[in-house]
């Protein structure tokens, strides 16, 4: 058993091994032509993308006088055979950066908000139940998002995720969680217009991203480079499709984007016709949002940010300057570059295991002592587990 | 719910631990912003509940912050400069969490043992000033007003006869303010009036510093008429009335005379004392027994080389000085000031002479009730060699014996663990002061009953002129500021650079 299993983990070994090394050799020749790739030569490859330049460096700005913002969600799902209940929380910490030691902070709606708490009594579907609880947590965020619009004279909100929906949340129109997925469609449309219409910059923070949009120019515009002999002859033996193949954004712009660097700024638009399952009303939202990567932690993969700017020329120094706001906030740890208001906001909208019992404990309080919440099976096993 | 209490104001929320609350302890999240200091360590707090208050001490104050949890996060953060606070708003997230030690119960105006747990989420309130008063046995009324307790604004006031009752003790170490708490003790005996009941003092001053005492009027103290008086007696116009002691007495003073010794003494003693009824005095004794033929010739020239030595102290003579009786009065204060003398041995023969003649005068009746106050007791009853210490036995015997005719000792020493431990087990009150030397506190944690591991970790920082009271006088130990003095001595300077400075001008 020990042998077979030893076996079998030599050879994940070898194959992490050569992927690693094919990594490192193609991060190598792209720290050498990163500077001089032009996008705009390779026009079928470039829709949607606004600059030219693969990679630019950004210089960051002080923070002094700016107000910021960082909005995050925490959401506890308990499933019952009775009913699901959904524990959600958003909160919103606003920075403000004086001339003092360290920023002003505020809290909205509090510094420790009481939770909400939702729930289901119709018989959901694993999917439909995972896709209630998210939108749950995203019209949380959404509501305070627009709530810190209203009340706070801020320059940028950063929230935590992506500034447009995921397509895995979003459910069959028959579905039971249709009806909130519409309603989630609305506050979008809410937020963007009124961020547009203020001064506001809304900003979408992805830790984790899992888009492969840089990838897939990368494996269109590289067999173009490859043609030049000097290029040719630095890619030698390095099985660059194959590692662009099995890699992701971050994964691969993590071998050569240096501290402070960004990539190119595409439109989140171009994300969505290739994955189809966007709604015709909101593409045109999805045209203002501008993605790009940046590097803000040496040690750190790259972070996506999402901008919500016009879609006119300016929308790219819109971009470099949120940017610029958005390295000092996230440079100071040298393996963990997230923003500041982003990690604050993060602690305080996590829901404990701790809180999420207090919750059901008083539900069943409340409830009298006939009602007894019977956890799925698998959640009661007498032996643990 | 227990309403006693209930308009204190509101110190924070008793938490959930692992092994808390439990009957004895509890933690509780202070209230207040990250720069309040809400509660403070030693204060007692109370928590209302329908059996009572269940009253606490704070023991620590633990403070907690999310962000310097991790020491490898705060390193990398801090990597470049700049202080976390800087990045983050780290002063949100400080939380501080008291641990309270429960004292006791407070029920329909008894203190009762604790004997259940408080309840997580229950409210902590500062203690009512009344309730803490009546919880530690404090006589608000005619008590004695020593000074406040430590971070609750209550008047520290014991009542006279549960600190003094049972002997005293006060310990510290040099320079933490004995003496300064004496003259507070001395201010307050002074000031009490006929109604609230007085004591005589007699006070051994072996350093002569309350000599300051001897001037001081009533209206120094704030008081009308001729309430208390003060005598002040120098150590060198003391006389010892030979003809007061008896063979046994005058042995007492010599450390090794043999029972032959004092048999034959106590003969001549028998003999002359028919022969000079006036009186007579040690030279008269040591001719006497030199032309006694029935004493052996080595006999006879120790005796007399014994009786010749003490004679040249010069303590000793006819008549007595000062009288005894008139020096133990109610209301009276008689400062034996010592400072004369370099010898210890002839303030060995007074201490020992005054503590035996005043136990046997209050046996008699013929004295009131006194307070015995003695400076640097660890002199004059030592642990350890006997043989040089005269007083000790005398003031032993006082420890045992005295408190039964109201015959009080109040001792103070530098050094308990030189103290003997018979003497020290015997002062039911220990007023403790700062004290560093780790063997003085090992003793007194073990001649302590009432000391906890944590108070007699807290004695070592005590601030100079803080105390902790422990004993009969309060029903658990007590940290208390004592009050500032009424009347400071004149001219006595403790500032060592300004001595140089005067001697300098001078």
């Amino acid at each position: 058993m020990s042998h077979d299993l030893d076996e079998k983990l030599a050879r994940v070994v070898q194959e992490i091994e050569r992927i690693e090394k094919t990594r490192t050799r193609f991060g190598a020749v792209m720290r050498q032509v990163k500077q001089d790739i032009d996008i705009s030569r390779f026009p079928a490859a470039a829709e949607g993308i606004a600059t030219p330049e693969f990679v630019k460096r950004i210089d960051p700005v002080p923070l002094k006088g700016l107000t910021i913002a960082g909005i995050d969600g925490g959401l506890v799902r308990r499933e019952f055979h009775s009913v699901d209940l959904v524990i959600t929380r958003g909160v919103a910490v606003i920075f403000r950066f004086g001339f003092k030691d360290g920023p002003v902070v505020d809290f909205f709606p509090d510094p420790f908000p009481v939770p909400n708490v939702g729930y289901d009594t119709k018989p959901l579907s694993a999917i439909e139940s995972e896709q209630m609880a998210t939108l749950e947590r995203v019209s949380t965020e959404l509501r305070v998002a627009l709530s810190v619009l209203e009340k706070f004279h801020t320059n940028i909100i950063l929230m935590d995720g992506s500034l447009f929906f995921h397509p895995r949340d979003r459910p069959s129109s028959s579905s039971e969680a249709y009806e909130k997925f519409q309603e989630v469609l609305a506050l979008y449309r809410q937020l963007y217009t009124k961020a547009s219409k203020s001064e506001c910059t809304l900003v979408g923070v992805v830790k984790d991203s899992r888009s492969t949009r840089v990838v897939n120019l990368l494996g269109d515009i590289l067999p173009h480079l490859l043609r030049d002999p000097e290029m040719f002859e630095l890619m030698r033996d390095i099985d660059y499709r194959g590692l662009l193949r099995h890699s992701r954004d971050c994964d691969i712009l993590d071998t050569f984007l240096d501290e402070g660097e960004r990539t190119i700024v595409f439109r989140y638009a171009t994300e969505l016709t290739q994955s189809h399952n966007a709604l015709d009303d909101l593409l045109t939202w999805a045209s203002s949002i501008w993605v790009t990567y940046i590097k803000t932690a040496r040690d750190d993969l790259p972070l996506r940010v999402e901008v919500l700017a016009r879609d006119d020329p300016s929308s790219i120094e819109v971009v470099d300057r949120t940017l610029a706001a958005l390295l000092p906030l996230s440079s100071h740890h040298p393996e963990y570059g997230v923003p500041a208001p982003i990690v604050e906001a993060d602690t305080r909208a996590r829901i404990t295991n701790r809180e999420a019992q207090f919750v059901l404990d008083r539900l069943v309080v409340l409830a009298g002592p006939h009602y007894r919440p019977l956890e799925k099976r698998r959640s009661r096993n007498p032996f643990g587990g | 719910m227990n309403t006693e209490n209930a308009g204190s104001q509101r110190l924070g929320t008793v938490i959930c631990e692992d092994n808390s609350p439990n009957v004895m302890e509890f933690s509780f999240v202070v209230e207040g912003g990250p720069d309040d200091i809400v509660a403070r360590r030693g204060q007692f707090v109370g928590v209302s509940t329908d059996a009572g208050v269940v009253i606490a001490r704070v023991q620590d104050l633990v403070r907690r912050n999310r962000y310097y949890q991790q020491v490898e996060a705060v390193r990398e953060y801090q990597s470049k400069g700049e202080p976390l606070r800087a990045i983050f708003p780290t002063d949100r997230w400080q939380i501080t969490v008291a641990q309270a030690r429960v004292v006791g119960l407070w029920a329909n105006g008894q203190r009762l043992k604790p004997y259940f747990a408080v309840s997580p989420g229950a409210v902590v309130r500062s203690v009512d000033e009344d309730v803490l008063a009546a919880f530690l046995h404090l006589d608000m009324e005619n008590g004695l007003a020593l000074g406040t307790l430590d971070h609750n604004q209550v008047v520290f006031k014991p009542s006279l006869s549960r600190l003094l009752s049972k002997h005293m003790a006060i310990l510290a170490m040099s320079g933490a303010g004995k003496s300064y708490f004496v003259s507070v003790l001395l201010e307050e005996l002074l000031s009490r009036t006929r109604e609230q009941g007085r004591i005589g003092v007699v006070l051994i001053d072996v350093h002569g510093e309350y000599s300051y005492l001897k001037s001081v009027t009533p209206a120094d103290l704030g008081l009308k008429g001729d309430c208390f008086e003060v005598e002040h007696v120098r150590g060198s116009h003391f006389q010892i009335p030979v003809q007061s002691l008896s063979a046994d007495a005058i042995g007492a003073f010599v450390a090794d005379m043999s029972s032959v010794q004092v048999r034959d003494l106590r003969r001549v003693v028998s003999e002359i004392r028919k022969t000079s009824p006036e009186g007579y005095t040690l030279k008269s004794l040591v001719d006497r027994i030199e032309s006694d033929d029935h004493i052996r010739g080595n006999t006879r020239e120790a005796l007399a080389s014994w009786l010749v030595s003490l004679d040249e102290t010069g303590l000793f003579g006819i008549e007595a000085a000062p009288d005894l009786r008139s020096m133990v009065r109610p209301g009276k204060l008689t400062i034996v000031d010592l400072s004369d003398f370099i010898s210890l041995k002839k303030k060995q023969i007074i201490v020992a002479y005054l503590a035996r003649e005043l136990l046997y005068l209050r046996r008699q009746g013929k004295v009131p009730p006194f307070l015995m106050i003695l400076e640097e007791a660890h002199q004059f009853c030592p642990e350890s060699r006997y043989e040089l210490a005269l007083p000790r036995p005398q003031i032993e015997t006082i420890a045992r014996e005295g408190r039964k005719f109201f015959a009080l000792l109040c001792l103070i020493s530098q050094r308990p663990v030189k103290l003997s431990t018979t003497v020290l087990s015997q002062c039911s009150n220990q007023v403790i002061l700062r004290t560093t030397n780790p063997y003085d506190l090992d003793h007194i944690g073990r001649s302590s009953e009432g000391i906890d591991r944590g108070a007699l970790d807290a004695i070592t920082t005590l601030e100079v002129g803080e105390a902790l009271f422990v004993g009969e006088v309060v029903s658990v130990p007590t940290f208390v500021k004592i009050r500032r003095r009424k009347i400071e001595p004149q001219g006595v300077g403790s500032d060592l650079l300004e001595a140089l400075k005067a001697a300098d001008r001078a």
